[in-house]
């Protein structure tokens, strides 16, 4: 055994051994304990540091939620009202009352709670008397809310959506849009209260954090201060500046760790408004397309999807594009992430600044929308690591540009209406618009959907129907020709184009006349505008008239059909002259006329129309070859009267000096049609007879004046089958032709 | 700097070449076609391309794919009336270091040369 004053020999033999033992030993156990100490408390800091942010924060969502609700239910009410769809809206209410539902659980009861940026966060039940106290009055607002929500939510279900709004009742919603947007400033005083005493919760016990960590801090840096002792005296200076050096940079990281935390969450906060409330999709993607952590809300609304994190952009376009467009935005994002290639040129040729997509409808079908993107590389260290995607719906910018292009055309349209008929006689421009009436019936009593169902798919009745609403429109762009009505008269050529089409056609199905449907919509809407500017030019046209100081015989004249018919078609005998390059006089009984007009004045003009256009176009030659046979360069055109007939039918005679009929034309044309036998011995007026045939043509070429094989059918369904009267063609080939035409006296 | 200019029509080529009145390009040729316009990229070696898409003989397309394989590092700029943005998208793809749309203007011609030559 050893002497126990052994040690205090040591000791006072070897006084190292003593410092080392009583002194060094315990100061640097202190020491370390302190250090670690700290290092706890350090830690234990950021964690309520990041705790009560997000406790805050989470608590000043209830604002933000209950605004949402209450602008929601006022929007509902609003697309109630203007009876659009409130979808989204429903959409948007039932989401921000779900969240604010569990967030006022949360701090109830204590759960988790899914922050904005996705992250799981658990909210401890609220246990501060005075945070309580809010708490509890919030939950009696809420409840009252609550309530409307619901009951709004619940009338407007998706399961009762349809296209055209949701059968909610006005006075209920009113009243729930009151209620709510009153309670919801309640709401958000409290939910004000409420956060600031959170974060007073939180900053006492940051406090409470803070002291033990700086003590424990100092204590270290006194144990550390007086480790060099007495012996190392030359190395005290050394250590101090090591122990001044450690507590400054523990102070330095603690103030960085502060700022950083503060600054972070502030950023993160910041960063979760935005992301919250910004009104544009916006999105991170990896190379893949897989789209990030971090996404606007908005963006679930635009792209129709939740839960977007994880998700891979490209697959979700996939479903919304063509093929094609699909593949070029594939390559388009590779192109992105591409670092070889200059970012400016590749933004450039962003091909989905404005793309149509096609999102299901929930109720089947689709609903149509345009969305426009644009991108953003971000680079770290020379490597596209993600590309940042705005995303908005652009489909309203769209369609106004539409509307207002469509508007812009509707009001050419009608500017070429009213310089149409400035200089058209208002009784003949009525007789004009009562025409198109009645040929707009025929055609629409034809294109009746029974009819075409009952024609069952045969051909050759859907035919005959073409036929006749061709005949129509024929009659109408004579008569518009006639008023020199150019947009009618365009109208009605395009009109034809598609019906001979149509006819043209080898198999005709139903489909096929929706066409017609469409392009006789058209018409009727031109006829509309005709007659709203015919009723604003009635109130300028009376004025000049009295100015004008018209006498009663000319007055009268321009109201006589014969006269106006007269005037018509020397107008339609310039125009067609002229566009066809075909000098002609027109010379008309008028007594005659007058005879044949009065009692059918719209017959006698479409028939005389129609047999001017025909002359004009079929019979007339270009003064040049007159004058190779022989003839007088002007050709003549002339309307005269015929004795009355012993079955007393009045008749007039319509001639022409032209070519006349070129009889092996129509007999060609008669024998392909399979109107006479193929070489048959044919006597000329059955072979002249055949040009009255439906579709009947011999023009080679289309023109607006005439050529479609349209016109002799009218002429003879008028005269013959609508007058009751009769027909007879007399023709000298090279030399002239005559047409007879018969109408019984007035009964 | 040499540029050439590939273009069917003559008033584009002229277009482009009047464009550049502010730039280093000193010495210009042109072509009609995307076969003609690989000819000339051999003999001629210019620093910079631009290369209509739609052109008889061959396009412009076939033609950047041709030129590249000659000579990776080509400079190739493609301008075109296509509305449709794949073709140009396609064009990038295929290696054309820029894309400019027409109607061209003198301005857009020299930002468009400037970006395509900075690096």
């Amino acid at each position: 055994m050893k002497n126990p004053l052994f040690l205090i020999t040591a000791i006072r033999r070897r006084p190292l051994l003593a410092w080392t033992l009583f002194f060094y030993v315990p100061v640097i156990l202190v020491a370390v304990a302190s250090i670690i100490g700290a290092q706890r408390y350090t830690e234990k800091l950021n964690v309520e540091l990041a705790n009560g942010q997000h406790t805050v924060a989470i608590a000043g969502r209830i604002t933000a939620f209950g605004e949402q609700i209450s602008k929601s239910i006022l929007l509902i009410e609003k697309s109630v009202h203007d009876k659009t769809n409130a979808g989204k809206s429903v959409y948007e209410l039932q989401v921000a009352a779900d969240r604010l539902d569990q967030t006022i659980n949360a701090f109830n009861d204590g759960s988790e709670i899914v922050a904005p940026d996705g992250v799981r966060f658990m909210v401890d039940s609220v246990t501060d008397e005075k945070a309580l106290a809010i708490l509890q009055e919030m939950n009696v607002i809420w409840v009252g809310i609550k309530t409307r929500a619901d009951a709004v939510v619940l009338t407007s279900g998706p399961k009762k959506q349809n296209s055209e709004g949701i059968p909610f009742t006005e006075g209920a919603l009113s009243e729930a849009a009151t209620f709510v947007s009153n309670q919801q400033t309640r709401l958000s005083e409290q939910a004000l209260s409420f956060s600031r005493r959170l974060e007073e919760l939180a900053n006492d016990r940051v406090k409470a954090l803070e002291t033990p960590r700086t003590t424990l801090i100092g204590v270290a840096a006194i144990s550390i201060l007086l480790l060099p002792g007495v012996f190392f005296i030359n190395r005290v200076r050394h250590a101090r500046n090591a122990a001044s050096r450690l507590a400054a940079e523990l102070g330095a990281s603690q103030a960085k760790l502060e700022t950083q935390s503060q600054a972070l969450s502030i950023a993160k906060a910041e960063t979760d408004r935005i992301m919250e409330t910004v009104q544009e999709g916006l999105m991170l993607i990896d190379a893949q397309g897989v789209i990030g952590d971090y996404h606007s809300r908005e963006l679930t609304f635009i792209l129709r999807q939740e839960e977007l994190a994880g998700r891979s952009l490209l697959g979700i376009l996939e479903r919304l594009l063509s093929e094609k467009m699909f593949k070029t935005t594939k390559d388009y994002i590779d192109l992105l992430f591409d670092a070889n290639r200059k970012e400016k040129a590749i933004l450039k040729v962003n091909p989905l600044t404005d793309i149509e997509v096609n999102f299901p409808h929930p109720a089947g079908g689709f609903i149509n929308r345009y969305l426009g993107f644009s991108f953003r590389r971000i680079v770290e260290n020379g490597v596209v690591i993600r590309v940042f995607v705005a995303v908005r719906d652009v489909t309203t910018q769209i369609e106004l540009e539409k509307k207002l292009r469509d508007s812009e055309q509707h009001k050419d349209r009608q500017l070429d209406i009213l310089l149409g008929i400035v200089h058209v006689a208002p009784d003949e421009l009525e007789a004009f618009v009562t025409l198109v009436e009645r040929e707009l019936d025929t055609i629409n009593d034809t294109l009746r959907a029974e009819h075409i169902v009952t024609s069952g798919g045969q051909g050759e009745a859907l035919r005959e129907r073409l036929q006749t609403v061709f005949r129509s429109v024929h009659n109408l762009k004579g008569n518009a020709a006639l008023l020199k009505l150019t947009t009618f008269q365009k109208a009605a050529h395009l009109f034809e184009s598609k019906l001979s089409e149509l006819l043209d056609r080898p198999v005709l199905t139903g489909d096929d006349f929706l066409a017609v449907v469409v392009a006789q919509a058209g018409l009727r809407a031109d006829l509309g505008d005709l007659m709203e500017l015919r009723g604003k030019l009635v109130g300028l046209r009376q004025p000049v008239a009295a100015a004008g100081n018209l006498s009663d015989s000319s007055a009268a004249a321009i109201s006589s059909p014969a006269t106006q018919i007269t005037a018509g078609l020397q107008q339609l005998v310039a125009d067609a002259a002229r566009d066809l390059d075909k000098v002609t006089t027109l010379t008309i009984d008028d007594y005659a006329l007058h005879t044949v007009a009065a009692d059918r004045p719209a017959l006698i003009r479409d028939v005389l129309i129609q047999l001017t256009r025909n002359s004009l176009a079929h019979s007339i030659e270009p003064s040049p070859v007159r004058l190779a046979v022989g003839k007088p360069p002007a050709a003549t055109l002339s309307v005269r009267g015929l004795p009355r007939t012993e079955d007393g039918l009045f008749g007039i005679v319509f001639r022409d000096d032209g070519a006349g009929l070129d009889m092996n034309a129509i007999r060609q044309r008669a024998e392909a049609a399979g109107l006479i036998t193929p070489g048959g011995d044919h006597a000329p007026a059955d072979i002249a007879r055949c040009i009255f045939a439906p579709g009947f043509s011999t023009a080679t070429e289309v023109n607006t004046h005439a050529g479609r094989g349209m016109g002799m059918d009218i002429i003879k369904a008028k005269v013959v089958d609508e007058a009751g009267g009769a027909i007879e063609v007399r023709c000298t080939p090279g030399q002239f032709c005559e047409f007879h035409l018969y109408f019984p006296a007035a009964a | 700097m040499k540029l050439l200019i590939v273009d069917d029509s003559l008033i584009m080529r002229r277009a482009i070449e009047r464009s550049l009145a502010r730039t280093r390009f000193k010495e210009v040729r042109t072509a009609t076609n995307g076969r003609l316009a690989v000819e000339m990229f051999d003999r001629y070696q210019p620093d910079v391309v631009t290369m209509d898409i739609t052109m008889p003989d061959m396009d412009g397309l076939t033609a950047v794919d041709l030129i590249l394989k000659r000579n990776p590092k080509a400079v190739i700029l493609v301008v075109s009336a296509l509305a449709d943005k794949a073709t140009a998208v396609e064009a990038i793809k295929r290696g054309a270091q820029g894309f400019l749309l027409k109607p061209i203007t003198a301005e857009a011609v020299q930002t468009a040369l400037d970006d395509i030559l900075s690096d």
